[in-house]
């Protein structure tokens, strides 16, 4: 990480600086004092939340800029400093330029990524979840995902941990009472407390950590294709895009290494990969992409096996122990033997899990209920209407249902246009499914909640057997440690540096 | 004749303390001055010494060295074990006192220190000049290096009983003036502070057929470690316990307005956790029974101290409470029941030592540092004393860490942050509970005795506890029994295969202290029954300690991380205020730094990344 050290004027530009637009956006933080400005925008003064319509002149009186101007008085500010934000005509020399200026003139230094955020949080103006909460928010390519971004800006999902941290101050004392005022309290109404706040306690992580789902990456989705070589993976790859990004031959083994591209379903942006064929190969790149296509095809949302029965070289269960979302067989036209015999030598296919985890046996608490999820309401898809499609050679293609994958047969030729449908409306279903309870996307609160939910069924089970409460009040302290770290009321560096490690948001 | 070492200005429990270490260091000549009319180390509140977290303080006197749990121990009339149903780590010893009994065994003692003056005389001015201190009394001028200043709650003492109010810092003398009338530049904090005490009732007017009866318990050990763990110095007498009902609290709420504490009259801040009875019925309107602990005062059966019922209200009002309650119908009050409020001292101004920033060679322990408890005051009148000492002959300071005892927390809590309240220890402040305990405070003590350097008797009974101690534990990590091995058999103890002697004193069937007992009985070997206790325990707790420790290792690392403050105060990244909170407080080491009210979380990642 690139420390975020100094404490002096930063600025830059807010919006799109690749290309030119009509208007830009220019950011000053931390500057002592706006008066020093007076000059350069050419006013008498600079009112705090007020839009100036002014200029921008540098010391020699030359105009650089015709802007609108408006200063936020630290602390009432985003980052709790002096800030200043500058419309300015969006071309990209004149942004540069206007930079450049208060670089020169006022000693501005350029932001590092995340270096207003990281002031904002410093000076108390965000926690370290709504910082979170700002990069799913800017970096969102769901609906979901920008929801659950807001969720954590605007603090709701902050409340509850908070609720959580209550719970949990409230059996540490009624623990404390328990040792330190039991003269006063008296043995069973202290008793009492105990029971009663564990009680609460539990039931609220119980309710948090059903938010915590298995489902990897929510935030940057991918589907990815594999199979062996030549089944069809590139073909179908472009099917998809609707262009001609991947090469297409006849020679196995053409596609070495991840050929990926963004395509958008039903407004959620989606990362597309075809993988290298898995085959036996003596070829030594090969091998090493084989090795990294089921790595990829492992940690992706939604897998795609393709087949071709007539050419059948790598361990089947290879393929299988990915456990794909959807099986297509494809080349059914050239292939000479029994397709439905083919079907049956594969075996049943299980499909990937997804939902909710399994939490740890012994615990008291009510594991969260798996099995079917109901889609969100919101959710515009049918499944029923959409129907089996009906094409005209080789049989109908199901929609995929839960339970054994029964595999698709087309030919990627003729039955594009249907196999694309079926596709999207799978990998729509499966998005659907897996955001219908809201779960958590931020690996750092999957991790901490899963962590405090085992820790707290621990120590339930430690306090019905153990009577000596200084060694139970012992093992509270871990769970107050990560319950804090959660809600970064007290932050380790590395939580922190971890946090601005792995965003890059708006400067 | 007037020239001495050290002068400790105030003879309660913190400057007797003082005074007691102070005078170890036989080659310095010390003076106690105390007010004419009160007898030293007197117990103008409860007659009792120690309590949950602070039996622990007082053992932790005992293994430095101090007086505290000797006169415990010789005005000792009801021994008690609190806490006993919880577990060994947070259990803790109470002494009843008998309370005359008590400050005339501390004038014994201390005037048989041949180093050590008593001068009872009423301080009325303090200046320091070239590094000596002038302390004046209408009379009497006195001269010394180092000043402890131990003078309770008499700065500014003002105290109420119903719309009575007089001017004193207990019920029977008057007060003294304030501090900065004595020096400029020592700050008070603004909020005064406030105790009170409940009324005395004459012993033969109580009836304490109709309450619950609380014996002396026999198999509590006394304080003082050269003791005989059992025997008794006086005889053993039983406290009772009654409890207020739904008249008691009528009669209280109906009078709140009298009460100094809820009509403006007062307005310190008193400890949330020694609540008055007033406090009581109206923070919880819906509980009308509370828990009255009567206790006697003496052994001569002259008064008994309703420990529970602590009111400034008007005297019929307080007849009143009193005499709803069952079996003191008709009991009479000798003394009513009063608040008091005084200064306290900023303490955020003194370091480690109890020496104040700003005035070298000025030491402060006791209630004056807003502390309540004989036993706090004590834990710091040894602090200071043996400071103020260490200071003159130039050696290291005694700073006692917070991981280690419960006067090392108490100390880093009074200088780390200003304080809202009274202080009192409680077990639940300390981050170290299962450690800190009474059964291990020599181990736990041994080294900071040790380099005090008086190589006294205390040091010897020291080291021979721990060497044994070490030689024992050992033993005990290192003997394996089996099934059948005779004293198994013969105690009818059941165990899988062979284990460790240790393992078998961690079975959860087991009392670990008996069984212990049992093995060096059957082995003929005579150990003392504290090393059996502390072996014993420290045996059970070893796992969960380490498992403690290794859990918040993240921290720990850091804790003891020494840091420049000075530095800090450059550093960019930390924010104005939070420099401004380090610069008043000095934080030693990292973990000082965490614990002070108001740094934040990104000033505390912003040292960790820059210490590490």
């Amino acid at each position: 990480m690139e420390l975020l050290t100094s404490s002096g004027p930063i600025i830059a530009c807010s919006t799109n600086i690749n290309s030119n637009t009509a208007i830009a956006i220019i950011r000053l933080s931390g500057f002592e004092d706006v008066e020093i400005f007076k000059d350069c925008f050419v006013l008498k003064e600079i009112k705090p939340r007020f839009a100036h319509f002014t200029k921008i002149v540098d010391q020699n009186k030359n105009l650089l800029d015709e802007i609108v101007l408006t200063y936020f008085k630290g602390p009432h500010s985003y980052t709790g400093e002096n800030v200043l934000e500058l419309s300015v005509h969006g071309n990209k020399v004149n942004v540069q330029r206007i930079i450049n200026f208060f670089k020169k003139q006022y000693k501005f230094k350029e932001a590092l990524p995340g270096e207003f955020s990281y002031r904002a949080l410093k000076n108390n103006k965000l926690t370290l979840s709504q910082v979170e909460g700002l990069d799913l928010l800017i970096n969102a390519n769901s609906n979901f995902i920008l929801n659950q971004g807001f969720s954590l800006l605007s603090g709701d999902l902050q409340d509850n941990y908070i609720e959580l941290h209550k719970a949990f101050l409230n059996h540490r004392s009624a623990v404390e009472l328990s040792i330190d005022f039991l003269d006063d309290v008296g043995e069973e109404q202290s008793e009492k407390n105990f029971n009663d706040s564990l009680k609460d306690l539990k039931a609220i992580i119980n309710k948090l950590v059903k938010k915590v789902s298995n489902t990897e990456n929510l935030i940057s989705p991918e589907i990815v294709l594999f199979g062996d070589p030549n089944a069809g993976k590139s073909t179908l790859f472009n099917e998809l895009l609707g262009d001609d990004r991947s090469i297409v031959t006849d020679i196995a083994g053409t596609t070495r290494d991840f050929i990926t591209e963004t395509i958008n379903i039903d407004g959620n942006y989606f990362k597309l990969v075809d993988t290298a064929g898995i085959r036996i190969s003596d070829d030594k790149v090969e091998n090493e992409g084989i090795k990294r296509s089921k790595d990829k095809a492992n940690k992706a949302f939604f897998k795609i096996l393709l087949l071709n029965p007539n050419q059948i070289n790598a361990d089947l269960k290879s393929y299988l122990s990915i456990n794909p979302d959807l099986v297509i067989i494809t080349h059914i036209d050239n292939y000479n033997g029994d397709l439905e015999d083919f079907i049956k030598s594969i075996g049943p296919i299980e499909p990937a899990k997804s939902g909710p985890i399994e939490p740890s046996k012994n615990g008291p608490i009510e594991p969260a209920k798996s099995g079917p999820i109901e889609p969100a309401k919101s959710g515009p898809i049918e499944p029923e209407k959409s129907g089996p499609i009906e094409p005209e050679k080789s049989g109908p293609i199901e929609p995929v249902k839960n339970g054994p994958i029964e595999p698709v047969k087309c030919n990627l030729l003729t039955q594009a246009t249907e196999i694309t449908k079926l596709i999207q409306e799978s990998v729509n279903n499966k998005y659907l499914l897996a955001t219908s309870q809201n779960p958590l996307v931020l690996n750092r609160h999957k991790d901490q909640i899963s962590k405090i939910y085992e820790l707290v069924c621990n120590y339930s089970d430690l306090s019905e057997v153990e009577s000596d409460i200084s060694i139970i009040s012992s093992e509270l302290n871990s769970i107050g440690d990560c319950i804090s770290e959660l809600i970064g009321i007290v932050s380790p560096d590395d939580v922190l540096h971890n946090i601005f490690n792995n965003f890059c948001i708006g400067k | 004749m007037n020239e001495f070492d050290i002068i400790i200005v105030g003879g309660g429990h913190a400057g007797v303390e003082a005074a007691h270490i102070a005078s170890q260091f036989t080659n310095l000549n010390i003076a106690l001055i105390s007010i004419p009319g009160i007898g030293l180390a007197s117990a103008p509140c409860n007659p009792s010494i120690g309590g949950v977290g602070k039996g622990q303080v007082v053992r932790e006197i005992d293994a430095l060295g101090g007086i505290m749990p000797k006169l415990a121990d010789m005005a000792g009339i009801q021994f008690r074990t609190l806490n006993e149903s919880k577990g060994y780590a947070v259990q803790s010893t109470r002494v009843q006192i008998d309370k005359n009994l008590y400050s005339k065994f501390a004038e014994s003692e201390l005037s048989k220190i041949k180093n050590l003056t008593i001068i009872l005389d009423k301080i009325i001015d303090i200046d320091k000049e070239n590094n000596i201190f002038n302390v004046t009394s209408l009379d009497n001028k006195y001269k010394a290096k180092k000043l402890i200043l131990t003078v309770g709650t008499f700065l500014n003492g003002k105290m109420h009983l119903g719309s009575e109010q007089t001017l004193g810092g207990r019920v029977d003398c008057e007060s003294s003036g304030s501090l900065e009338g004595i020096f400029k530049n020592i700050k008070t904090l603004t909020q005064r502070f406030k105790t009170g005490t409940p009324p005395r009732l004459k012993y033969s007017s109580v009836d304490t057929s109709v309450m619950e009866e609380q014996p002396s318990d026999s198999s509590v050990r006394n304080f003082y470690k050269f003791n005989n763990p059992f025997e008794r110095n006086l005889e053993q007498v039983s406290c009772y316990l009654a409890r207020t009902n739904e008249a008691t609290m009528k009669s209280i709420r109906d009078n709140l307005d009298k009460s100094p504490m809820y009509n403006g009259q007062i307005n310190a801040v008193g400890a949330r956790y020694c609540p008055s009875i007033e406090d009581k019925a109206a923070r919880y309107p819906d509980k009308n029974n509370h828990h009255v602990f009567v206790e006697p005062e003496t052994l001569e059966k002259t008064t008994f101290y309703p420990s529970g019922i602590s009111s400034s209200l008007p005297r019929d009002v307080q007849d009143e409470i009193v005499h709803s309650i069952q079996g003191l119908e008709k009991a009479e009050i000798e003394v009513y029941g009063y608040a008091v409020e005084y200064d306290v001292l900023d303490t955020t101004e003194l370091n480690m030592t109890l020496e104040h920033k700003k005035v070298p060679g000025l030491y402060f322990a006791g209630q004056v540092n807003g502390t309540s408890g004989y036993e706090e005051a004590a834990g710091q009148g040894l602090i200071a004393g043996s400071n103020a000492a260490l200071a003159i002959m130039d050696k290291d300071p005694l700073i006692i860490s917070r991981k280690e005892a419960y006067i090392g927390v108490m100390i880093e809590d009074l200088v780390s942050n200003t304080r809202d309240e009274p202080y009192r220890l409680f077990t639940a402040r300390s981050e170290n509970r299962l450690y800190i305990r009474e059964d291990n405070s020599i181990l736990r003590m041994y080294n900071y005795r040790k380099l005090l350097g008086l190589n006294n008797l205390h040091d010897h009974y020291n080291e021979m506890f721990n060497n044994l101690f070490i030689k024992f534990s050992s033993i005990i990590s290192n003997t394996y029994i089996s099934p059948n091995d005779a004293f198994l058999v013969n105690n009818e103890i059941k165990i899988p295969r062979r284990i460790s002697l240790s393992e078998l004193l961690k079975q959860a069937n087991l009392d670990p202290i008996n069984t212990l007992k049992l093995y060096f009985d059957y082995l003929r070997l005579d150990v003392g029954e504290d090393l059996i206790n502390c072996l014993a325990i420290s045996n059970k707790y070893a796992g969960y300690i380490n498992k403690s420790n290794e859990s918040s290792k993240k921290w720990n690392k850091l804790e003891n991380k020494k840091l420049k403050w000075g530095e800090l105060l450059k550093s960019e990244n930390i924010s104005f205020e939070c420099k401004r909170r380090i610069e008043k407080i000095q934080p030693q080491t990292f973990g000082q730094l965490s614990r002070i009210e108001g740094i934040r979380p990104a000033t505390l990642a912003a040292v960790a990344g820059s210490t590490l």
